[in-house]
């Protein structure tokens, strides 16, 4: 008995603790992991650009806000061609939503960049660690076919959906990266209008759907060389189409697959793997990406 | 084959050598408990005279053949009386030894020293815990659980807070092989991996094996469990029942024709659902609907068994149990009615029947036939009908999915006892896998304003037939006195699609007596797995899959090798320590991003890498005595490789624990009362958190149109590593106590347990949450992000209540 009685009197002093909230409450804050601040590069370019815009951020920790004031405005930014000194670029105020903080503009009528070369952004500041990004200007690839079928297709939840043929022949013995994007011209009476981003599908087991909904990624792994055909899917009126085709590079492809990964991992929360969002910056985040744009109209 | 050749050349030399001495007679029989007739296992027995023994088989036979000359035989078991037995051996002779219960403790220490110790056997990272013991273990909620017991033991992890998973040296729960009456179980959990299937109260004994393993073993890389079932009292019918905090239990066993055939049925089942349903009930009401909700699993063990002659016996056992949550609402208006129900069950169901036959005093065998299957489906449903003028209009919508595997095994075991110097064992199996990766079944109806729609489709993945078969054959033999070994071949061949996969695997396990009652012991296994469970890893859901080995997706394999040293003190006490390495390949992940409620091929969203184990393991044991239990240490790493992971760099696996330490006592003041302790202590699981963070940018349209602020913005995190951040360290204090009185029908315990006596709080996941900034005076001043983590399980009492009669 007297056993149970200590048991008791134990029993009884830990349930006095729930007049204690914090003895029973299940969450507590903890610290969050140490970090060190690296440069954050963004910038995106074309063969056709006459101005070269660069955005330059720190990262910050995981509980701080991201704001403008992440904009690093005081670094040395330059732009190199197959290894010889191009631009310096000045400082410019982006605006508070703009991506960008640093630009050139080329001498009149002349581009910027050139297809096959390659460039280089060196950034410098004194207190983050140098970084450095390289790519090599996309060549163009030209559609053969664009074309709207006059039939609905199954689409991928089984509805039928408008469709877009579009052929183009792969470059042979070298890996190579694309980017659509397809927009309405919507005109109103008065003659204004404006784009309408069409949302893309396809059953296409070598594209993936971006998960912002404005492009499918393609790669030529499984049709190299060969004259290949995609189609895509979509729900929008089929009227007054345009293609953006671009010809990407392969890490403007990684990049923006990691984002749609990442950006369709986040809907899954707790169930879903964790991604690491791709950078060719070295010793830095972000991305230098590439590509060779042109659009096409779609034969109705 | 070169190694297997030298290997038979080797044991038949040997074998021929030691058959070359003086005429050998051989005693054979089985050992069974006196007043159950339950056979027993692993029993030692000894002759004085000669120095030679054997211990019996999982089925209680054993073979020992001796000189021709006098015997003085004891046979002894922990927690059994010793008998000894006089003869002179000049002919084979069979007897049954029946042991009886010590009858004080007394008695227990002094056969104590009688009984196998652990440095005789070969056998090295191998545990088994006596049932009782597990009982004893305070649990949460008051349900005794036998893979959360072994979750105490040195090597062995929990997946999470309450989770019965087990992570067996740096591997994976699907790479630990559960059997239970030799069956596969594939999904050993109810409740969300809260609670595992297995009723202690029909359970016989569980053994832990963690490497070294011996040949007869395979399938898996990391771990076997055996669970054998209890038989059923031969010779009365009793009975034990417990109501616990959320589920009771009743076991009942007895003979159908005594000493010959035996029954034993035990059941479980939960019962919030039933005790809340007046409750929920009137919810509904009130909310002008009626229906119901709520969740239950089940469980039911059976086995009969009957003995045909001396030599031959046969076993039937089953076991079925299912978890199921429910919710129906209709809600009936003037003018329509709606209706919606989801639903969501899984279950697994085994059954074998094993015939042991002994072919001769010194070749038994076990012939099995085994049939099991475990399924998933939810379903979803959504009906509204109404009246529209005098038109019935209908919208109605419903989804099924199931997934699940159904395997149908044979295999034939022999044990082959030719002299005290070799125990050889030989066998094969062949399993066939039906593999249902997940099937849809879509029903829509629709009819308003005069216009009728229906589709009825089923959509999903093909069923994937496979074909596994294995054989081996190992010898546990002397060479010398001082120096044991147990050696032999596994192999395994798996046909699937048009794939066929063999592999052969050598194992080594060997015992040294060193000076001073030390053994030196080690072990080499390879493995090979050829299924694997596709699941996100943190916690075990139902829908988590299990897939084969396919043309795409190839089998793991491993290798291990420990070395140990192990010695009994003095009359109470075990020890051993042992380090251990272990090697796999194409381990499977899920890619970055990927999730399992994904559609789409599976073999998709996977990636195959390697992994590393290695470490230390410390334990002791006392076993006899008022005070058993047994304190445990393990100090390890595990790391990944994957190439489309962590940008191909080695990572912490995220149940790489470096320390794990466990304590587990049992006093027992008198036949009255017994108090349990335990408390471990393990370090923080390893998870992927984001070290800082940037917006990253994207153009929606052209470069130029970008440039022009048309851009997609996403805030991502920067992930330095994956599993870079350590959740806080997990430990916890359970005690329980058991109050049991003698009636005079029957005997009764009370069992009162707190888990989580300090109510430390552990963590389950980390979230990170917006909160409030106040100043002095109370007012908010702002909001911040602050990073918490959640517990689940505060200080938990429970309450049980026992009955045997």
């Amino acid at each position: 008995m007297k056993l149970i009685k200590n048991i008791s009197i134990i029993a009884l002093a830990i349930f006095s603790f729930s007049s204690c909230e914090s003895f029973f409450s299940t969450t507590i804050e903890v610290d969050p992991p140490a970090y060190e601040a690296q440069m954050v590069l963004h910038s995106f370019a074309t063969p056709a650009d006459s101005i070269f815009l660069v955005g330059v951020a720190q990262s910050v920790g995981l509980l701080e806000k991201i704001d403008n004031s992440n904009k690093v405005n005081d670094a040395k930014v330059s732009l190199y061609e197959d290894g010889v000194l191009k631009f310096e670029l000045e400082y410019v105020d982006g605006g508070p939503s703009v991506a960008f903080n640093y630009g050139v503009n080329a001498l009149a009528g002349e581009l910027i960049f050139e297809e096959g070369k390659e460039y280089e952004i060196r950034v410098e500041h004194p207190t983050y660690e140098n970084i450095s990004v390289k790519q090599i200007a996309p060549k163009g690839i030209e559609v053969t076919r664009v074309k709207l079928d006059e039939n609905q297709r199954p689409s991928t939840d089984g509805g039928l959906a408008n469709a877009v043929d579009i052929e183009f022949s792969d470059p042979a013995g070298e890996e190579n990266y694309y980017e659509l994007k397809m927009f309405r011209n919507v005109v109103f009476p008065d003659g204004s209008g404006y784009k309408e981003n069409v949302f893309l599908e396809t059953n296409d087991f070598s594209a993936t759907a971006s998960a912002y909904g404005n492009s499918l990624l393609l790669k030529d792994d499984n049709f190299d060389g060969e004259n290949y055909k995609i189609s895509v899917l979509f729900w929008n009126e089929p009227v007054d189409l345009e293609l953006q085709w671009n010809v990407i590079t392969k890490d403007y492809y990684l990049y923006s697959k990691s984002l749609t990964d990442y950006w369709n991992a986040q809907d899954f929360g707790f169930f879903a793997e964790p991604v690491s969002v791709y950078t060719n910056v070295e010793n830095g985040l972000g991305l230098f990406g590439m590509v060779n744009e042109s659009v096409y109209d779609v034969e109705e | 084959m070169k190694i297997t050749k030298r290997i038979l050349f080797l044991l038949f030399v040997i074998c021929c050598f030691q058959q070359s001495f003086a005429q050998k007679y051989t005693i054979s029989g089985y050992v069974d408990d006196t007043e159950t007739g339950e056979k027993l296992i692993s029993v030692n027995l000894f002759d004085a005279k000669s120095g030679l023994g054997t211990v019996s088989n999982t089925y209680g036979f054993f073979s020992l053949t001796l000189p021709q000359d006098s015997v003085y035989l004891s046979v002894s078991y922990v927690g059994y009386a010793t008998k000894y037995y006089r003869m002179y051996l000049d002919k084979d002779v069979t007897i049954d030894f029946n042991l009886g219960s010590a009858i004080d403790l007394e008695t227990v220490e002094v056969v104590a020293s009688e009984v196998e110790k652990i440095e005789e056997n070969t056998r090295m990272s191998t545990v088994t815990v006596p049932i009782e013991q597990i009982k004893k273990i305070p649990a949460l909620f008051g349900e005794v659980d036998v893979l959360k017991a072994l979750q105490l033991l040195p090597g062995v992890q929990s997946g999470g807070e309450g989770q019965s998973g087990l992570y067996v040296r740096g591997g994976s729960p699907d790479q630990n092989l559960i059997l239970l009456d030799g069956v596969p179980v594939y999904n050993a959990s109810h409740l969300f991996g809260f609670f595992s299937v297995f009723n202690a109260d029909a359970i016989k004994d569980v053994t832990l094996t963690k490497g070294g393993f011996p040949a007869r073993y395979g399938g898996r890389l990391s771990s076997v469990i055996e669970i054998n079932m209890k038989e059923g009292d031969n010779n009365d019918w009793h009975g034990t029942g417990t109501i616990g905090l959320i589920a009771s239990k009743l076991t009942v066993e007895g003979p159908l024709v005594k000493d010959k055939t035996s029954l034993i049925v035990s059941a479980r089942r939960t019962y919030i659902d039933v005790l809340a349903k007046p409750l929920i009930q009137s919810t509904f009401k009130a909310n002008g609907s009626t229906g119901g909700t709520g969740y239950f699993f089940y469980d039911v063990n059976a086995k009969i068994n009957h003995k045909f002659s001396d030599k031959d016996r046969l076993y039937l056992s089953m076991y079925t149990g299912k978890d199921k949550f429910y919710y129906e609402e209709e809600t009936v208006e003037e003018r329509s009615i709606y209706k919606t129900a989801v639903d969501l069950s899984w279950g697994n169901l085994t059954s074998a029947l094993r015939w042991n036959h002994l072919w001769s005093n010194k070749l038994f065998s076990n012939t099995t036939l085994t049939y099991s299957k475990y399924n998933f489906q939810t379903g979803a449903e959504d009906r509204y009908e109404f009246l529209e003028g005098n038109t019935k209009e209908i919208e109605a919508f419903n989804l099924n999915y199931i997934s699940g595997i159904d395997d149908l095994a044979a295999k034939i075991d022999f044990d082959y006892v030719p002299n005290p110097n070799h125990f050889i064992r030989f066998g094969a199996s062949a399993i066939a896998h039906d593999f249902k990766p997940g099937d849809f079944d879509l029903d829509i109806e629709s009819s308003f304003d005069g216009n009728q729609f229906t589709l009825d489709t089923v959509f999903g993945q093909k069923p994937i037939d496979a074909v596994e078969l294995a054989a081996y054959v190992e010898d546990d033999f002397n060479i010398g006195e001082n120096f044991k070994v147990n050696a032999g071949l596994h192999f395994s061949a798996f046909a699937v699609n048009d794939e066929f996969y063999t592999s052969l695997q050598p194992r080594l396990g060997m015992r040294y007596l060193l000076p001073n009652g030390f053994a030196l012991k080690g072990s080499y296994a390879s493995m090979r797995q050829y299924i694997q469970l596709l699941t996100n890893g943190s916690i075990g859901l139902p829908t988590d899959l299990w897939l084969p080995t396919t043309d795409k997706v190839k089998p793991q394999d491993s290798w291990q090798a420990a070395l140990g040293i192990a010695k009994t003190i003095g009359k109470q006490y075990e020890f051993s320590v042992e380090g251990y390495y272990k090697e796999m390949t194409n381990l499977l992940a899920y890619k970055e991003g990927a999730s399992l409620f994904e559609t789409g091929d599976w073999q998709e969203r996977v990636t195959q890498g390697s992994g590393k184990s290695y470490g230390a393991e410390m334990l002791l044991q006392k076993k006899r005595g008022k005070l058993t239990g047994w304190i445990g240490y393990t100090l390890s790493w595990t790391t990944r490789q994957f190439d489309e992971l962590n940008f191909g760099k080695r990572f912490d696996y995220k149940y790489d624990r470096r320390h794990d330490f466990s304590i587990v006592g049992s006093y027992k003041f008198n036949d009255r009362i017994t108090l349990s302790a335990t408390w471990v202590y393990g370090t923080g699981n390893a998870i992927t958190l984001g070290n800082s963070q940037y917006k990253a940018y994207l153009p929606f349209g052209t470069v130029q149109e970008f440039l022009n602020g048309n851009t997609i913005e996403n805030e991502v995190s920067f992930y330095e590593e994956r599993n870079n951040f350590r959740m806080r360290a997990y430990h916890r204090f359970d005690i329980g106590v058991n109050f049991t009185k003698k009636k005079k029908k029957y005997e009764r315990t009370f069992t009162l347990g707190f888990y989580n006596l300090y109510s430390r709080k552990n963590p389950f996941f980390i979230f990170t949450a917006r909160e409030a900034i106040f100043d002095q005076n109370g007012n908010q001043t702002g909001n911040e992000t602050v990073l918490k983590q959640a517990s689940i399980f505060p200080i938990l009492p429970s309450v049980a209540w026992t009955f045997k009669f």
